[in-house]
């Protein structure tokens, strides 16, 4: 996430091209193995049982080393070794700009002076961002400090890093009552409180997304593309549900409901978490407490 | 290899759940869009196994899948959920269910799931 947001940052103020961008995402993929890979070539897990771990953090939302443990597949101590060895992404992304003699380290860090001095962040902030942790990173682009929306938040943004986008990465997030979109699909949660979320974009900016999910190349944001999309929602509301079920609440999960004619979506009050997923805008939408719905009219 | 009926509001998730049936081997004999739907199409086509979705409209799972055991109570039925539906999911085995899967798919969980309950 580090890499697209600095990246991305990079990108705007035209220190690197539109390409150079592209094969610096090719290069970080090279420098930064993921952990059961390093696992399978270090002996320690069969392929087969990485695989098994790969497919179960779809559905616990927990990381790769967790699950591992937890099936007695690794050792907390083999855990730690590995994440040493996979070092951390901030510096296979220095590494990559490095290896593709786009800038040295030493004038990454001064571009990281202004990005910090621009985005009025800490000393900390940065820190949390180099961490590339979703969990220390989604606080800095959240407008209200409330346990239950980060919680919902870093829910989508791990399930979608997992299944859509591995290097999706936030926007500013806001509070507001209407969300203008053109398509998108929302999903009513009931329990105390409640919860509604959604997805809406403009144009074909959900495409990509219901393509990956859906694992299907649908040419239009149609309804069988929404149909993906509120799947979608649909496993990220049940990893939420799972969450807050081991808190003592219940919560259950109505069919989400989609739109190719949307005007906005409208509530009594609603955060607004723009996510960048493979190159588009697509607007995660939560309601906490109080519904949401799809309103035809703009 | 069974003859499966497959019952999901979401073309997505029939989609993708035939998908790993055929390729298990399988044949998918018909498709249900929502509890009511799946309840018809399974006096039609008398399937080995129905894979039931619990989050549905007009007719939920658990309503479906309560119809489907008073038709037949031999009927093997597994429930497919998203996490986090644990209360469901235990109505779901009062109600005769066989057996759970939780989307997103995991292609081997369905794979041994579906074994094991044909195999009972």
């Amino acid at each position: 996430m580090i890499s697209s947001i600095v990246g991305n940052y990079l990108l705007e103020k035209g220190l690197i091209t539109y390409e150079q961008f592209n094969d610096l995402s090719a290069e970080q993929r090279k420098v930064c193995v993921k952990l059961g890979l390093i696992a399978v070539a270090e002996g320690l897990m069969g392929h087969d049982e990485a695989a098994r771990v790969n497919n179960l953090q779809a559905v616990m939302d927990k990381p790769f080393g967790d699950i591992a443990v937890e099936k007695k597949y690794l050792t907390r101590g083999q855990v730690e070794s590995l994440l040493k060895k996979q070092g951390n992404a901030y510096l296979s992304f220095a590494q990559a700009m490095e290896n593709l003699q786009l800038m040295t380290i030493e004038q990454l860090e001064l571009y990281m002076l202004d990005f910090q001095r621009e985005n009025q962040l800490t000393n900390s902030d940065i820190e949390d961002l180099k961490s590339d942790d979703a969990g220390r990173i989604l606080p800095l682009y959240m407008p209200i400090d409330s346990e239950k929306y980060l919680d919902l938040a870093g829910t989508a943004l791990r399930t979608i890093m997992r299944c859509v986008d591995s290097e999706v990465y936030p926007g500013k997030a806001y509070i507001t009552q209407s969300c203008g979109a053109e398509n998108g699909a929302i999903q009513y949660v009931e329990g105390n409180p409640c919860v509604t979320c959604g997805m809406a974009g403009r144009g074909q900016d959900l495409l990509q997304t219901a393509s990956i999910f859906g694992k299907e190349d649908f040419e239009q944001v149609d309804e069988d593309a929404l149909d993906a999309v509120g799947e979608l929602l649909n496993c990220i509301n049940g990893l939420y549900a799972r969450s807050q079920s081991q808190k003592g609440i219940s919560m259950d999960l109505y069919p989400p409901e989609f739109s190719t004619e949307i005007g906005k979506v409208a509530g009594e009050e609603m955060l607004v978490l723009p996510l960048h997923i493979k190159g588009d805008t697509v607007n995660f939408i939560m309601a906490i407490g109080n519904k949401i719905e799809i309103k035809q009219e703009a | 290899m069974a003859n499966i009926l497959i019952v999901d509001d979401s073309r997505t998730s029939r989609k993708m759940l035939r998908s790993m049936l055929e390729e298990a081997g399988h044949v998918v004999v018909g498709e249900g869009v929502n509890g009511e739907d799946g309840y018809q199409k399974f006096k039609e086509v008398n399937p080995d196994l129905v894979t039931l979705d619990i989050t549905m409209p007009v007719l939920d799972g658990l309503e479906a899948l309560q119809m489907i055991k008073q038709y037949n109570g031999a009927a093997k039925v597994i429930m497919i959920t998203a996490a986090g539906q644990k209360e469901k999911m235990i109505q779901a085995i009062k109600c005769g269910a066989a057996e759970f899967i939780v989307k997103p798919y995991d292609t081997e969980e369905v794979k041994l799931t579906i074994q094991k309950v044909l195999a009972f």
